[in-house]
């Protein structure tokens, strides 16, 4: 991505911007084809090995706590979801090495703010009470 | 009762419709999804909205993977905006998961819903009524962060260099977006993309794109918090997950080649629905 004609240019080391989307772009389509593939597979498992009856059977199973017995499929559910909610967390990894490595320290600063509240949303989700 | 795998199957469709629209426009689809699957199958809107938030990561991924191979992500822009977004979007899913819970809760979160939609509703009539980007006034904030960018050719369309101004003021409409998403269980693309578009001044197109790899991280933050708290149902959220990045790449096909127009109408009028039925179900109108 160029900068406007007349602007203050970019610093020499600028990072490579089209390289890092067509990368982002990569990590991001194989973390959708895995995820996708394990959630379809998990459903089908479900359906085939254990089906529930309507809604209830549906909710039965949560992310924590309550998924009982964990089924082939469940695990194969949660694993895809494990896969897909980590998508966009590896895709700010894979920005913070490429504005490193290109010297962009500002930018290494940005991402890596985003980096550290997606760590206390970690943090945050587990240890948070029921309710305040 | 409706056997499971009609269950499946119609909570598959919606979501299939829900990636389609939320592609094309850069919102996410948790739009169509939160009212989705609480007016039409019942799902109480804490578990919609966390089902929701794990939905748009899909919708972002599916679609971002796609218009980074075009060249239209913004990424300065997206990466700037984002530390805004994920901070919005952890107060909003802490809200939810832990505030507004019970009757009194569910009730706040309808309400919640429709100003929001019914806000949406008034930026996309807005959107349909506005003609181009309008020339942004010097940025010290913009030129400090690289921010200004060029829009790629595009068939008959020449490249085009353009400036971003009103950097504060997108910052805040993010933080806005994210909240909106933590709380919701939206992309929050409906605040972003006018943020980007209409106050900062970026061409729509690689507005809703970057709009789209945006939503994924701002999701995440509220999606991490829904995760490990137990709220999210999985056996509801894959079908939603698999329908929406299906609805994905036919929404990116589309964008690339159709005016949006048309289905902005067609989304106003599915929101302005929704706002309807979700007031009804708070007031106990209605229930699913």
């Amino acid at each position: 991505m160029s900068t406007v004609a007349g602007e203050p240019s970019s610093p020499t080391r600028a990072i490579d911007l089209a390289q890092l989307s067509e990368r982002l772009g990569r990590l991001l389509a194989a973390g959708v084809l895995a995820s996708a593939f394990l959630l379809a597979v998990g459903v089908v498992v479900i359906v085939v090995l254990a089906p529930g009856t309507g809604m209830d059977g549906l909710l039965s199973a949560r992310s924590r706590g309550s998924w009982g017995p964990a089924s082939p499929g469940v695990l194969l559910i949660a694993s895809g979801i494990v896969v897909l909610v980590a998508t966009p967390v590896a895709r700010v990894l894979l920005a913070a090495r490429a504005f490193a490595t290109a010297g962009e320290d500002d930018y290494l600063g940005l991402v890596l703010a985003v980096l550290l509240i997606l760590t206390l949303s970690v943090v945050v989700g587990y240890w948070l009470p029921p309710s305040l | 009762m409706l056997p499971l795998v009609l269950l499946l199957l119609g909570i598959f469709l919606l979501a299939v419709g829900a990636g389609v629209l939320g592609s094309m426009l850069g919102l996410g689809g948790g739009m169509v999804i939160v009212p989705g699957l609480v007016l039409l199958f019942g799902v109480d809107v804490h578990w919609a909205i966390a089902t929701s938030l794990v939905s748009v990561i899909a919708t972002s991924a599916g679609s971002a993977s796609r218009y980074a191979r075009k060249g239209l992500l913004h990424l300065r822009l997206g990466f700037f905006l984002e530390v805004a977004t994920v901070v919005g979007g952890l107060v909003g899913a802490v809200l939810t998961a832990a505030v507004l819970i019970g009757p009194v809760g569910t009730e706040v979160l309808l309400f919640l819903f429709a100003v929001v939609a019914s806000s949406a509703s008034f930026l996309l009539l807005r959107d349909l009524r506005r003609g181009g980007v309008a020339e942004q006034p010097r940025d010290p904030l913009a030129d400090r962060w690289r921010l200004h960018a060029t829009l790629p050719a595009d068939g008959p369309s020449p490249s085009r260099a353009f400036r971003v101004g009103h950097v504060r003021e997108g910052l805040s409409l993010s933080f806005v977006a994210g909240l909106s998403s933590g709380l919701l269980g939206i992309g929050g693309g409906l605040y972003k993309v006018p943020a980007m578009t209409a106050v900062m001044g970026v061409p729509m197109k690689m507005a809703s794109a970057t709009s789209s790899l945006m939503i994924g991280v701002t999701a995440a933050s509220g999606a991490l918090v829904f995760l490990l708290h137990g709220e999210v149902a999985p056996l509801i959220t894959a079908p939603v997950a698999v329908g929406t990045l299906a609805g994905t790449q036919v929404g990116t096909h589309v964008h690339a080649v159709a005016s949006s127009r048309a289905l902005r109408i067609i989304f106003l009028v599915a929101i302005l629905a929704a706002v309807a039925l979700m007031i009804l179900r708070g007031l106990g109108v209605t229930s699913a």
